[in-house]
């Protein structure tokens, strides 16, 4: 018997628009042990199928019909107590935002030992052992003294070590995972992810994993079901989701993520139109239709589908599958590279923005170098802290550097804030924020910066004009001229960053500085709109440089990379140099950290230990020695590493000469 | 076909301003009905078939209590009560938003300043508003009204002192959040300036918290109104003035409690009324 069975479950919410049913549909079972991954992007309905499961449902919620049956008892009829019994001991849920999930004001070790003491009423004695044997199990070096430290003394990622440690501390059957990694950088993700499995080796724990990352759940779960609009549509083995997807939406979903080896010329990405319908307004046919692009109307519009065996434990929940192409055929790529002379538009020349402190000294940004060829895509990367967002900040004039010079357009603009520049070099250099719901401003119909801008930058006077203009740029990203009058509330996330590439491409920019513009939408979005990006800055010629910290992203649009580590460049050149060996060792971690969405490829597994240091406090010689796999010696502490250089422009800043670094195998590498 | 048909891309759903959704609460909506009561009745005090208010009606006098001709009564000069307390309704209508005006005004100007520019500005005039502040608002008042005279004129110039501090202390905190908003960025973008940031960038957006307050601040004043008139600082007789009824009554209070009553209900139903508005309006911003 299964674990965890639900059975045609419905969700529904009381709103002022009425009866809402957040999950029409549902069943699903997960066995002892088992590890099943639910993916699906906002608004399908995951988050409401946790709550349902661990019973907080709110005031405004109800399960009218259906059953959660866990070892055997029904949750959704349960008593508060019956569930207060089970939550937290059976089963344990581990959210996405460690810092909320702790109480700040009690210690780690006074947080840890409640789990025992109130699930089963050992003693302090007894807790606190227990407390301490698991913190080791999470691998936190000196539990002793974690179990004395408040939350706020953690880094995110020990942060959620702790929240992995409160949820098996009651040994549960059943531990639901809600987007654990989601705000962790890819190096501290990769470990948490390594831990997870090490942990279901070890306690026999059945995960329940939802993620909107495929690649995250490739690493994690042995079966995985995909969820669209409240009801599950694809259920499968993993190896063979990838291998062999069956639903329109699943294959969308595929075809929207940028795969290792693949790039914008080779394979562009291919968005699923549309969005996600808001709850219970989907078909009830099947949810997917309005998106679909093999829907046949007296088929799919008929009668809700079923879910279907198609062989091998693969269901799917589409009336079509077996019509459907073997392979979605991806858009024959005829652009090919456009021509590339070799004219550099950006070069910084050790730029250095530095933050006093008090007496000391935040070094965000340590002699930079980088430059940008016309028309090409210049990425940087790096985690949280390796001071990239500085970079573009100063390259927009919204910072200014302490040191170094930034030729643009044959001025040197390290030190001129955006203010002080003239007219043309601000409508030269232009930028994409990260947000898509503070990029605009929420009291002004989405028309009116547009119209803005090309009066601020000249390119436009007169009502007649400016009017044309604005439905000439909402063209330009794909938007129908209405949306002009709209607010920004009324838009979804991706229509919002069109508004803004719309608005920094209304000055005709020489130089696009893209921060992070998509991190925060759904993947079949993201898509779109970095296809859009590629498109226009393409048929402009614009310079894009793209601040990312997503690897797989960065492969599939950059000409040249920059990999960052603490303010200092470690790496450049070439993207296919910087994705091949020689590495230097910490793009190799960085590229071994990468869940990638295809079981197929072998990922080499580096796993980088410890924080980034601050950067108020910076290592004297390598910035990257303190964590560096590969590190030589106490030559790494004290001495800066010198520039090797390899071919191409490819650049290497390590102690360990270019043959070594060459002789390592390829981090990725096909399974077979 | 990549980054094609996003037009079947459908807008979330809209949800309009808290202005134009105020006939959702109830609460609001009862605070919005009380205040346009005393609205209409002070618009319409000069048509309404009432004896003038500042009118002796001596043969009434003897026997104070409502009657057919006097449906309030009289007060202890005669004059009658109802009208009164309608033609005073006007002043306290009048005065009260527009003093209230001219505080947000001077308010949301020193918010804005020291939240855009911060350092020294903002310790300017974050420091003169910790000095208004720590005085006990009342006798702020009386020192200030004791001073430059009661009228019409002074009681706004004493509001705007008392109430500015206040207002740009909220002002201030919703500034130095936005400021943070990347919309923010996008407009030193476009080489805005700094006047165009505040008033059009970031001054709209503060309006959800301001218009709760707004109504609250409303009600504060009607209390100020009315305590000044009872200190004696409020419009100089025979203007009908609320706060000058009660004091004027106060010493027949045993004998004649309708005469000081019914201002006070008036007072009180007028502040009610926009505490309810403002109550109706944090609810409905906090239901965003």
């Amino acid at each position: 018997m299964a674990l965890l069975s639900i059975r045609d479950l419905r969700v529904e919410y009381r709103t002022s628009r009425g009866t809402v049913a957040a999950i029409p549909d549902f069943s699903l079972d997960i066995g002892a042990g088992e590890s099943f991954g639910l993916v699906g992007e906002s608004g399908c309905g995951k988050s409401t199928l946790i709550m349902a499961i661990m019973g907080y449902m709110g005031r405004n919620g109800g399960m009218p019909r259906g059953q959660i049956l866990f070892e055997g008892k029904d949750l959704a009829r349960a008593t508060p107590e019956e569930l207060r019994a089970i939550r937290g001991g059976r089963i344990a849920i581990v959210y996405q935002e460690p810092a909320t999930a702790l109480n700040p004001s009690l210690t780690i070790g006074q947080q840890l030992m409640e789990v025992p003491i109130a699930h089963t009423g050992a003693s302090q004695r007894e807790a606190r052992a227990a407390a301490a044997r698991v913190l080791q199990d999470v691998h936190l070096p000196d539990p002793d003294s974690v179990m004395r430290r408040y939350p706020h003394q953690l880094s995110g990622g020990q942060k959620q070590r702790v929240v992995i440690a409160m949820a098996l501390l009651a040994n549960p059957a059943l531990l639901l995972l809600d987007e654990p990694t989601t705000g962790l950088d890819v190096t501290v993700e990769a470990t948490v992810l390594d831990l997870l499995n090490e942990l279901r080796q070890k306690y026999g724990t059945a995960l329940f994993y939802i993620s909107h990352n495929l690649g995250v759940i490739a690493q994690v779960c042995d079966r995985i079901g995909v969820m669209y609009a409240g009801r599950l549509v694809e259920d499968a083995p993993a190896a063979e989701l990838f291998a062999h997807p069956r639903h329109p939406y699943t294959r969308g979903l595929l075809a929207s993520l940028p795969r290792p080896g693949a790039d914008k010329h080779s394979h562009p990405l291919v968005s699923i139109p549309g969005v996600v319908p808001s709850a219970g307004r989907a078909p009830e046919s099947c949810g997917f239709l309005t998106r679909c692009g093999f829907a046949t109307p007296g088929v799919c519009d008929a009668a809700p589908v079923a879910m279907i065996d198609s062989g091998a434990g693969h269901l799917v929940r589409c009336a079509r599958w077996q019509d459907l192409p073997a392979e979605q055929v991806a858009a024959a790529a005829t652009r090919g590279a456009a021509v590339r002379e070799s004219d550099v538009v950006m070069d910084a020349h050790d730029i250095s923005r530095v933050f006093p402190v008090g007496r000391r000294k935040l070094l965000a940004n340590d002699r930079l170098n980088m430059a940008a060829q016309r028309g090409h895509v210049l990425a940087v990367v790096g985690e949280s802290g390796s001071g990239k967002s500085t970079f573009a900040k100063v390259l927009a004039g919204l910072d200014t550097a302490t040191g170094g010079k930034l030729r643009v357009m044959g001025a040197d603009l390290a030190s001129v804030p955006v203010r002080r520049r003239t007219p043309q070099q601000v409508a030269a250099i232009q930028m994409v924020f990260q947000n898509p719901d503070g990029t605009l401003n929420p009291s002004h119909p989405v028309g009116w910066p547009l119209a803005r801008a090309l009066r601020k930058f000249g390119i436009a006077s007169g009502k007649a004009d400016i009017e044309k203009r604005v439905t000439a740029l909402l063209d330009m990203v794909r938007l129908p001229p209405s949306l002009r009058h709209a607010l920004p509330r009324q838009l979804s996330g991706g229509q919002k960053q069109r508004i803004a590439i719309a608005r920094a491409f209304a000055g005709n920019p020489e130089l696009l500085v893209a921060d992070e513009p998509v991190s925060a939408l759904d993947v079949s979005v993201q898509a779109a709109v970095i296809n859009l990006l590629l498109r226009i800055q393409e048929e402009q010629g614009t310079t894009l440089v793209f601040i990312s910290h997503d690897l797989g992203l960065v492969r599939y649009l950059a000409d040249e990379v920059v990999v960052m580590y603490l303010g200092q460049v470690m790496e450049a050149g070439p993207t296919a140099a910087i994705f091949e060996p020689p590495y230097h060792p910490y793009t190799e971690a960085l590229l071994s950290a990468v869940p990638v969405p295809d079981p197929s490829i072998r990922t080499k597994r580096i796993r980088l230990q410890g924080e980034i240091p601050s950067p108020l406090n910076v290592p004297a010689g390598c910035r990257f020695a303190t964590r560096c796999p590969r590190k030589l010696g106490t030559i790494c502490d004290t001495t800066p590493p010198p520039r090797r250089d390899n071919r191409d422009g490819h650049v290497i800043h390590c102690h360990i000469p270019l043959e070594q670094l060459a002789e390592v195998e390829p981090v990725f590498r096909h399974a077979s | 076909m990549p980054a094609s048909l996003p037009s079947t891309e459908t807008a979330g759903r809209a949800t309009p301003g808290i202005l134009r959704r105020l006939p959702t609460s109830g609460v609001a909506m009862v605070g919005l009905g009380i205040v346009l009561f005393w609205v209409v009745l002070a618009l319409l005090a000069p048509v309404l078939p009432m004896p003038d208010p500042n009118k002796s009606d001596y043969a009434a006098m003897s026997a104070p209590f409502s009657s057919a001709k006097h449906w309030l009564g009289v007060d202890s000069l005669g004059r009658d009560l109802m009208s009164r307390i309608i033609w005073g309704g006007r002043t306290v209508l009048a005065v009260a938003p527009l003093a209230v005006l001219a505080a947000y005004t001077v308010g949301c100007i020193m918010g804005l300043l020291a939240g855009y520019y911060r350092g020294w500005v903002d310790t300017l005039v974050s420091r003169a508003s910790d000095v208004i502040l720590s005085f006990p608002v009342i006798v702020l008042y009386v020192i200030l009204i004791a001073n430059i005279g009661p009228s019409a004129l002074n009681i706004v110039v004493a509001v705007v002192l008392a109430s500015s501090p206040g207002i740009a202390r909220i002002v201030r905190g919703l500034v130095l959040s936005l400021m943070h908003q990347e919309f923010v960025a996008a407009a030193y973008m476009r080489r805005e300036s700094d006047i165009f940031v505040m008033v059009i960038e970031l001054l709209p957006n503060c309006r959800g918290p301001l218009i709760t307050d707004f109504c609250l601040r409303l009600g504060y004043t009607t209390i100020t109104i009315g305590t000044l008139g009872f200190l004696g600082l409020g419009l100089p007789p025979p203007n009908p003035d609320w706060g000058g009824m009660v004091k004027q009554a106060t010493a027949m209070i045993t004998v004649f409690p309708h005469m000081s009553l019914y201002p006070t209900v008036a007072l009180v139903s007028l502040i009610l009324g926009f505490n309810l508005l403002a109550d109706g309006l944090t609810e409905l911003s906090q239901a965003d």
